[in-house]
C-alpha cells in the first residue's frame, strides 16, 4: 500500500488516496493518534485486510492499519472466553484457537479478513442455527473520538456491544476484541452437486438437517452445489438426487472456510431477505438471469442462512434471514448487472451487506432497522465531531 | 487401394442418449462408427472405450470385410459389456488394415436439440 | 499404445447459443470440446480464446487424467473471465501431451433449426 500509489481495496474496484497511513505499534499509540487527529478537526478510518467492496473503507484523510495490534492476549480456560488484537487475521485465530482447544462456532466463505472487520461488517457463515460472526463479541477496548481508551463488555452494558458489534469502525476504534467461544470440533465437509428442481423441492428439509448449510447456483447449466458440514456421524445422505463432489472431514477452521485464498477478483452484492421470502426471491433473481444476464455472467450465485440476533444494524437484526450474493468477474462490467437485480432484492424487503455493492443511502436503510435511529443517536453521542466519519459514511448514515 | 486410411481412430464425442422420441429403430437415438474398409484383407477391428471417472473398457472386436463398409452402432456392441447410457465416453479404434472411419450420431430426445460434432483442426 | 493425438488444437468457428429449452443442463444450448487422454500421463491443457474486436482471453486451464475421457462446456468457463453467450469467438487448445479433441454444439433454442458445419480441409503446408 505505497502512498503514492495509493490505496485499492482486494478486488480492485475500490481504489482511493488517503492523506496518511499510519499503523500504531500498541493501544496507546493509536489513541494518541487518534486524540492528535480529533485535536486537528480531522477524520480518521480504520482498515483491516481492505476486504470490502462497498467504500466502507475508504478515506481521502487518515487511515489507520491495525496491523500490529495483532495476536492473543488473553485466555480465560474456565469461560472459554478470550481476547485478540483487533488486527489478528481471521486465519491466525483460528489456528490459534485450535492450539489451545477453542473455537469459533463458525466462519465466512473466506478467512482472508482481520478479526475487528470481519465481525463490524457483519460477516456471516451459513446455518439455521448459526448467528453471524459479531455475536461471539462480548467485550473488548474501544478508542473512542476523544482519544479515551474505554473498556467494554456485554455484561456491563448490554445494549451498548449490541451496537457496537457491527458498526465497522464508525462508534470507535477497537484496539482488542474479547470473544465468547466453543471448544474445538470437527466437521464433515461433503458438497453435493444436482438439479436445481431437484435442490429446490427439498431445500426447507436439508436447510434444517444440516449444521451448516449452503449453496450455489450455476446460472449457465441450473446446477446447485449444496455445501454441508456435520458433526462426524450425523450427515444427511442425497445420494438419491445428487452425486458428491468434495468430502472431507477436519478441525472446524480449516473445513468452513472454502477458500483460504483467492486467485480470481470478483465482484459481489449481497442482500439479507426474511427466511420466508428467501425462496421466492431467489426463482425471480434466477428468472431474470437466465432471460437476460448468463448472456454475460457465469458465476454462481450464493444462498445462505443467518440465524436471528439483536445487533442494532445486522443484516439479520431481528429476524431469521436468508441471504443472496451476486458475483462478477473483477474485469468484466458488473454495475449493470447488480443494479439490474437489486430492485428484486428491495421488494422482498431486502438489507444490503455493509461491506458488499449496493446503491443504498440513509433514506432507504433507516426503515429497514428498526434500531437505526437508537444507532444514530448513540453514533452522534460518542463522536459529534465527526472524527471516524468520511463523504461515503456521512451520506450513508445521514450524519 | 491398400494406401487409404489409418491404422489408429479416435472419437473423443462419445454419447448415446438414453431417451427417443421414437420407437422405429431408425429414429432411435444413437451413435455410430462408419467404418470404411477400402482394402483387399479384412481388418480385425479393436475398439476401447474411454470413460470420465473409471477405467477403460475393452476390446470390443469386430471383423469389417474387406472392400466393404460396416455402420457399428454403438448401442449394439455388448462384449465385454453393454455402452452405458447417457453417460459421454470417448473411442479408440484400432485396426490391424488400414481403415476410414466417420462418427455420425442422431439424437432424437427432443425438437428443439440440434447438434453440430467436428474434429477440431490438430497439428504437433 | 504409443502416444495418440496432438498437443496443439483449434476451433475457428466457436459460437455458444443463448436460448434453450428444456431441462438444463442436459439441454443447455452449449459449445462443449470433448477431451480424450489416451495415454499414461495425466495432461494439462491450456485454453485461449480468440474474439472479432478484442485481445484474446486466457489461459483457461484445466487437467485430463490419464486414460480418462473429459467434457469441458465453453459456456461453464469463468476464470480468468466468463465466456460470453451468443459471441462469435475461436479457442486455441494446448496441451503438454497428446489428446484428441473433437468439438460439439447443442442448441435447444429452436425446434425449427439444426445445424451442420465441420473443420474445412487443410492443405499440406
Amino acid at each position: 500500500m505505497g502512498l503514492d500509489q495509493g490505496c485499492h481495496n482486494w478486488s480492485g474496484s475500490l481504489r482511493f488516496r488517503p492523506s496518511r497511513i499510519e499503523a500504531p505499534r500498541t493501544e496507546q499509540e493509536l489513541a494518541s493518534l487518534v486524540r492528535a487527529i480529533a485535536a486537528q478537526g480531522r477524520t480518521l478510518r480504520p482498515i483491516g485486510s481492505a476486504h470490502s467492496a462497498s467504500p466502507i473503507i475508504v478515506t481521502d484523510d487518515v487511515l489507520v492499519s491495525l496491523d500490529h495490534l495483532k495476536g492473543l492476549y488473553e485466555h480465560d480456560e474456565r469461560s472459554q472466553q478470550v481476547t485478540f488484537g483487533a488486527g489478528t487475521k481471521l486465519t491466525e485465530v483460528g489456528e490459534c484457537l485450535h492450539s489451545i482447544g477453542l473455537a469459533m462456532p463458525t466462519f465466512g466463505d473466506v478467512a482472508t479478513q482481520t478479526v475487528a472487520g470481519a465481525i463490524g461488517s457483519g460477516t456471516h457463515g451459513s446455518g439455521r442455527q448459526l448467528y453471524n460472526l459479531s455475536m461471539v463479541l462480548i467485550g473488548g477496548r474501544l478508542v473512542t473520538a476523544d482519544g479515551e481508551v474505554r473498556e467494554v463488555s456485554f455484561e456491563q452494558d448490554p445494549d451498548f456491544i449490541r451496537a457496537l458489534r457491527v458498526s465497522f469502525g464508525t462508534l470507535g476504534v477497537f484496539s482488542s476484541m474479547r470473544l465468547q467461544l466453543e471448544p474445538i470440533y470437527d466437521l464433515h465437509r461433503q458438497e453435493w452437486c444436482c438439479q436445481i428442481d431437484d435442490c429446490l423441492s427439498r431445500l426447507d428439509e436439508i436447510s434444517r438437517e444440516n449444521r451448516n448449510i449452503d449453496l450455489y447456483w450455476y446460472p449457465r447449466c441450473d446446477e446447485v452445489n449444496l455445501r454441508c458440514l456435520n458433526p462426524p456421524g450425523k450427515e444427511p445422505d442425497y445420494n438419491a438426487f445428487a452425486r458428491l463432489i468434495d468430502d472431507r472431514t477436519g478441525p472446524s477452521h480449516k473445513v468452513i472456510p472454502k477458500h483460504s485464498n483467492l486467485p480470481h477478483r470478483f465482484e459481489e452484492m449481497e442482500y439479507a431477505l426474511p427466511a420466508e421470502a428467501g425462496l421466492d426471491c431467489f426463482r425471480e433473481l434466477r428468472r431474470r438471469i437466465k432471460s437476460k444476464w448468463r448472456r454475460s455472467v457465469a458465476w454462481r450465485l450464493l444462498f445462505r442462512y443467518i440465524k436471528a440476533d439483536d445487533t442494532w444494524l445486522s443484516e439479520a437484526h431481528g429476524r431469521e434471514s436468508v441471504s443472496i450474493s451476486l458475483h462478477q468477474n473483477s474485469s468484466l462490467p458488473f454495475w449493470d448487472y447488480f443494479t439490474d437485480l437489486e430492485p428484486v432484492f428491495r421488494d422482498y424487503g431486502g438489507r444490503p451487506h455493509w461491506a458488499k455493492k449496493h446503491t443504498l443511502r440513509a433514506d432507504d436503510l433507516r426503515p429497514l432497522y428498526p434500531k437505526w435511529d437508537d444507532f444514530m443517536m448513540l453514533r452522534r453521542r460518542m463522536d459529534p465531531q465527526g472524527v471516524f466519519l468520511t463523504p461515503y459514511l456521512k451520506m450513508l448514515l445521514d450524519a | 487401394m491398400g494406401d487409404i486410411g489409418n491404422r489408429r481412430w479416435a472419437i473423443a464425442e462419445g454419447y448415446i442418449p438414453g431417451d427417443s422420441s421414437f420407437e422405429d429403430p431408425a429414429l432411435i437415438s444413437h451413435e455410430a462408427a462408419c467404418i470404411l474398409n477400402p482394402g483387399d484383407q479384412d481388418a480385425n477391428v479393436a475398439i476401447t472405450l474411454f470413460f470420465t471417472d473409471r477405467e477403460p473398457v475393452g476390446p470390443y472386436r469386430v471383423i469389417v470385410r474387406a472392400r466393404r463398409t460396416r455402420h457399428l452402432r454403438f448401442n449394439d456392441i455388448d462384449d465385454p459389456e453393454p455402452v452405458p447410457r447417457d453417460t459421454p465416453y470417448s473411442s479408440v479404434i484400432e485396426s490391424d488394415v488400414p481403415i476410414v472411419v466417420q462418427h455420425s450420431r442422431l439424437d432424437s430426445r427432443k425438437a428443439e436439440v440440434s447438434l453440430l460434432s467436428t474434429v477440431a483442426y490438430s497439428q504437433g | 499404445m504409443a502416444e495418440f493425438g496432438r498437443r496443439k488444437w483449434v476451433i475457428p468457428g466457436g459460437r455458444i447459443p443463448f436460448h434453450s429449452t428444456g431441462r438444463e443442463p442436459d439441454f443447455t444450448s452449449r459449445d462443449e470440446l470433448a477431451v480424450l487422454n489416451a495415454g499414461y500421463s495425466d495432461t494439462n491443457l491450456a485454453i485461449t480464446l480468440f474474439y472479432p474486436d478484442r485481445e484474446p482471453v486466457g489461459p483457461y486451464e484445466l487437467v485430463v487424467k490419464a486414460r480418462r475421457t473429459r467434457r469441458v462446456r465453453i459456456n461453464d468457463l469463468i476464470f480468468p473471465e466468463a465466456v460470453p453467450l451468443d459471441v462469435d469467438y475461436a479457442a486455441l487448445i494446448e496441451a503438454d501431451n497428446p489428446v484428441v479433441i473433437q468439438f460439439t454444439r447443442v442448441d435447444t433454442g429452436h425446434a425449427e433449426t439444426s445445424w451442420a458445419g465441420g473443420i474445412a480441409f487443410p492443405s499440406r503446408g
